[in-house]
């Protein structure tokens, strides 16, 4: 495949794949819709209850399975919202929409508050202190009455024409459907991507330059305001006459099941959980027949769901897989470098006396580093010799002694996501392609301003990578590491730390990868740190190697000074070994 | 003052033991059961029943109950052992919310959720200490959180099953592969622990009534393992003990002994702050 054609595989909003995924969730909301407002007696009423739940249940099931954040208050947050309703509607009563959306603001507050805790809690533990704080909110509202709700008239909430259950329920569908269609699209800019990375890995996230707890937060402050603009219409649904009873912890364990049940990170498995959670519960009492069987069925339906894997119900709908629409095309070779970029300008890395503890350990002992403009170096060592530790403290992820340079600033202080965003990237050996976006949206997130179109097409071409639209799940874990090599030069950062990039390569694959790591320099104008097991890339790749073992440098100089050594034989084959005491000749340093 | 943090006891020893199970089941079974309380608020509510309908008498109507508690208990781990054998923490716990919910359900179908009258148990064993009343409800649940932990302790240190305990914990296929059973061993773990749990509930309902208010117990129990680390039992009984009594004694402290249920968000907040304070990155690397 051209690069013309790559570039015209781009999906277009509407391309039959997308019809396609559209029409099913279309097609409920309008039977849902349609039902709340037609429904004789009191099905609208319900009908409304059904839209509560339906984006309580899109407040968790965003959290979880867009960003992996496990959070059981949606009622609490509702409550927030609820009581900030009423209070301006007997205080200081203003049109509807406006104290429904004071109302949902109100709840952000409690969300950065529990968003906050998420940046040191994850999985149980956050579940844990969510529910805690589920009913330690029920708690304070029970000493705390809903403003009005003691007063003999009490004040309409709804706005004026909208008293009717029908109407009142068509308000709050609107507002479900745009809050649901508003949270796709922001799934699928920036911030929504950002979700998805913190989901896949915080280290990777910060190493694409990304600030982990600003994403959090982010997620948090729109699952808040979700969970609140639900308060805000339960509110109005029940005019002002609300219980604390009805936000108790149990009832957002309740959402929780059904969230997880009907994958409801997306719109269309909210309005299921949602309106089944109200509808089915109202049918069976009209029948005569119990309403707990819903939430028994709810709670074992989800038991099975996640026997089955993450994404419930939804997940397995056949309008929510998406299709393979392009097939994945051969690697292509190299093209030429564009220009070459100067080499040997002295280093614009230089570490000194970096030692890392863990505990008694050593990992690092008063290592000094270079890495020279315009260079790729390499770094060898057995299993524990320090190399991915090295990356580790040079890119911030791990607390070190000694003094890192970057282009002659010192940067100790920074963060590991200031120092991406200085110019230190890197790949991990674990894979880091979030399987959840595209090829072209992957390499957009590690840089700080979008690819133009011949930029993307320069890397896609340039790697030989799969068409810019083509979903991550789809490509070969080796494909996967060529495209995070990609990322991670995809800024042009000043040097780029390759930690096992051939790792699962087969031999032709991984020389194949070694000829275009040794052109990045060239042709992304930036040096590179490749840290590989496999000897023979190295060799090829590299000007300058450093041998680590047991945490200090063993012997550095060109490869074949390096590899004619016998220290560094030995300490491959396992014998015992004095470290170097005088540089050798050149070698990153 | 005194009476009050003594009263405390019953509550906090019921914390404690609840504590204690969490830890138990987190430790061998890798899961942090959010419906430890659920499975025995249903035998428990049930208990009301075998008396006072079924007229079972006293001991045998709490026996039933015990029993009941424990094949819930049981049944849960089986599904745990069999279908979420190689699952993460995260899944395993969330599974154990959606178990929670289906027999919350089921306990609400089956007893709705109207007063109904329970036993106290060991009244005789009331004492009046130096004038501080100490009830038999505080001897028994403070008591039984403590022999309980100290049983566990003893077992998973000392014993042959505590050493095959561990490892199915640790390593549950490399157990396996040596001829462990371990859907039996996790099976029983979950059943000593709805046992467990259920006779702790038994001796606080008198004070707790409804069903909500009795599945609810798993939140301080949750705050209580969590003072433990999930790991220590010591200060699992501790934890769970010192919130029973802040909790009873706060109700002297005028407004702030309004939120008295909030203490243990407090406690499980700061103490899962501090523990992972150092915590700044999630384990994938």
């Amino acid at each position: 495949m051209k690069l013309a054609e790559r570039g015209s595989a781009r999906a277009t909003a509407l391309s039959p794949d997308n019809i396609r995924r559209l029409t099913v969730p279309t097609v409920l909301l309008v039977i849902v819709g349609v039902f709340g407002v037609l429904a004789p007696g009191t099905w609208p009423f319900v009908a409304t209850f059904g839209v509560v739940q339906a984006l309580l249940a899109l407040s968790v099931g965003m959290l979880f399975g867009r960003a992996g954040l496990l959070m059981l208050c949606p009622f609490g947050f509702a409550a927030i919202s609820v009581w900030v309703v009423l209070w301006f509607n007997v205080n200081a009563r203003m049109p509807f929409l406006i104290m429904a959306l004071l109302g949902a603001l109100a709840a952000v507050p409690a969300g950065v508050l529990v968003g906050g805790l998420a940046l040191r809690l994850r999985g149980v533990n956050l579940a844990v202190v969510t529910l805690a704080f589920a009913a330690a909110i029920t708690a304070f509202f029970s000493r705390h009455n809903f403003p009005g709700i003691l007063d003999e008239v009490r004040v309409p909430v709804r706005p004026t024409g909208f008293s009717s259950d029908r109407v009142y329920f068509l308000l709050g569908f609107v507002l479900l459907v745009a809050t649901g269609v508003a949270l796709e699209w922001l799934g699928r800019r920036r911030t929504g991507q950002a979700w998805r990375a913190v989901r896949s890995s915080e280290r990777a996230t910060a190493a694409a330059g990304l600030s982990v707890p600003r994403v959090k937060l982010s997620a948090f402050i729109v699952s808040a305001f979700i969970a609140g603009l639900a308060g805000s219409i339960y509110a109005g649904q029940l005019q002002g006459s609300v219980d604390v009873r009805s936000f108790s912890a149990l009832l957002s364990l309740g959402i929780v099941a059904a969230a997880l049940l009907f994958g409801a990170q997306s719109l269309s498995g909210a309005v299921v959980a949602g309106f089944l959670g109200a509808l089915i519960p109202e049918f069976c009492r009209r029948r005569g027949w119990a309403v707990e069987y819903p939430q028994i069925l709810f709670g074992v339906g989800a038991v099975h769901a996640l026997s089955q894997g993450g994404g419930g119900l939804s997940a397995v709908f056949p309008w929510r897989k998406p299709r393979l629409s392009t097939r994945v095309p051969p690697s292509s070779p190299a093209s030429e470098p564009d220009t070459g970029a100067s080499s040997g300008d002295g280093p614009v890395l230089e570490i000194k006396g970096l030692t890392v503890r863990f505990g008694a350990l050593a990992a690092l002992d008063n290592v000094d580093f270079a890495v020279p403009a315009g260079a790729a170096v390499g770094v060898i060592g057995p299993n524990g010799a320090g190399k991915s530790t090295l990356i580790d403290a040079a890119c911030g992820f791990v607390s070190y002694d000694g003094s890192i340079f970057l282009r002659g600033d010192r940067i100790d202080r920074k963060t590991a996501t200031a120092r991406a965003r200085a110019g230190l990237r890197r790949t991990f050996q674990q894979g880091r392609a979030i399987s959840e976006l595209t090829v072209g949206d992957f390499l957009n997130l590690y840089c700080s301003s979008r690819l133009t179109t011949a930029e993307l097409d320069e890397l896609i071409g340039f790697f030989g990578l799969p068409p810019a639209d083509q979903p991550i799940v789809f490509i070969d874990v080796g494909t996967r590491r060529i495209l995070e090599v990609a990322a991670a030069v995809a800024s042009r950062p000043v040097v780029a730390f390759l930690d096992e990039p051939t790792a699962g390569l087969g031999a032709e694959e991984a020389a194949a990868l070694g000829e275009h790591i040794r052109e990045i320099p060239a042709r992304f104008g930036c040096s590179v740190v490749l840290i590989e097991h496999n000897v023979e890339v190295v060799a090829n790749v590299c000007s300058h190697i450093t041998v680590f073992d047991f945490g200090v440098v063993l012997a550095r100089g060109t490869p074949e000074q390096v590899l004619a050594d016998s220290r560094v034989a030995a300490a491959y084959l396992g014998e015992e070994i004095e470290p170097v005491t005088e540089p050798v000749a050149g070698g990153g340093q | 003052m005194l009476d009050l943090a003594v009263a405390g006891l019953s509550a906090g020893g019921t914390y404690a033991l609840i504590g204690v199970c969490l830890v138990l089941l987190y430790r061998v079974g890798a899961v942090v059961n959010f419906s430890l309380t659920f499975g025995p608020t249903l035998a428990v509510v049930a208990m009301t029943d075998f008396l006072g309908v079924w007229e079972l008498g006293l001991w045998a109507s709490v026996a039933l109950a015990i029993a009941l508690g424990t094949a819930i208990a049981a049944l849960q781990g089986w599904v745990m052992a069999t279908l979420f054998r190689e699952s993460t923490v995260l899944i395993r716990s969330t599974v154990s919310m959606a178990m929670a919910i289906a027999m919350f359900g089921l306990a609400t179908r089956i007893f709705h959720d109207e007063p109904r009258f329970y036993p106290t148990l060991f009244k005789s064993l009331g004492r009046d200490v130096g004038g501080v009343v100490v009830t038999g409800t505080v001897i028994m649940a403070f008591g039984t959180a403590i022999v309980t932990a100290l049983a566990i302790w003893l077992v998973l240190s000392y014993t042959r099953i505590g050493v095959i305990l561990r490892a199915v914990s640790s390593r549950p296929v490399t157990a396996e592969l040596m001829g462990v059973g371990t859907t039996v061993l996790i099976v029983l773990v979950w059943a000593v622990a709805g046992a467990l749990t259920t006779s702790g509930l038994v001796l606080v309902a008198p004070t707790r009534s409804s069903i909500p208010n009795m599945v609810i117990l798993i939140i301080p129990g949750l705050a209580a393992a969590i003072f433990g680390a999930m790991r220590s039992l010591l200060m699992t009984v501790i934890g769970g003990t010192v919130i029973g009594m802040i909790e009873s004694v706060a109700l002297e402290w005028g407004a702030i002994g309004n939120y008295r249920p909030t203490i243990s968000f407090v406690a499980i907040t700061l103490v899962l702050l501090w523990s992972q304070r150092k915590e700044t990155w999630s384990e994938a690397r």
